[in-house]
């Protein structure tokens, strides 16, 4: 799954550990969410798309 | 096998857990083999105190259940788990072969008790694998 979290981030001039902080969860699991390696749970999706005020599918999109 | 960030609490409370049971473990083991030597008990007792050192070693197990459950970061919880069953596949598979080569090609006996450390190798090698890929890029 893709997903425009990096541009979402740079937007708020956050680093992955702002948002990592944000989320509750470690860097590195912002890291592999954010580079396509680890699909998160649709709670943090959610919980994603609260903190960034955007629709899920706006976040992340299917590949195919 | 897990990272140690402290600051997370379901790992701070897997750590103090951990020691709990390896110092329990420390100090069930060499006095169990003590009395064992030194008193000669009956056969009961002795299947008893053979039995005691492996209670904080199941503890462990017990532990890892615990923060499986505390850890609140699904992803650490996907590595830990994926970790677990690297380490139960090479496990099985390690004692599979190697009893194999003590029925037909006579190999040293593997002791039992070696299988729970061997099992903590492999999911430890496989901890560093995943590090290597998990290995964050950015900043």
């Amino acid at each position: 799954m893709n997903n425009r979290l990096k541009v979402l981030r740079a937007e708020r001039n956050w680093s992955q550990a702002d948002l990592a902080g944000r989320l509750q969860v470690s860097r590195q699991s912002v890291n592999a969410i954010e580079t396509g390696r680890f699909d998160p749970s649709l709670p943090l999706a959610f919980k994603l798309a609260r903190l960034f005020e955007r629709p899920i599918e706006e976040i992340f999109t299917d590949e195919a | 096998m897990l990272g140690c960030n402290l600051k997370n609490p379901a790992m701070r409370h897997y750590v103090i857990r951990i020691v709990i049971a390896m110092t329990v473990y420390a100090a069930l083991l060499p006095a169990t083999i003590v009395t064992l030597q030194l008193t000669h008990p009956q056969r009961a007792i002795v299947l008893a105190l053979s039995i005691l050192p492996s209670i904080p070693i199941i503890a462990v197990l017990v532990i890892v259940g615990l923060y499986l459950k505390e850890e609140t970061d699904e992803f650490q919880r996907m590595l830990l788990q994926q970790s677990l069953l690297w380490g139960m596949g090479c496990t099985l598979a390690f004692i599979s072969i190697w009893g194999f080569l003590e029925m037909f090609a006579h190999v040293r006996h593997l002791p039992l008790f070696y299988v729970f450390p061997i099992f903590w190798l492999f999911g430890g090698i496989s901890r560093a694998i995943q590090r290597t890929k998990y290995r964050s890029g950015d900043e």
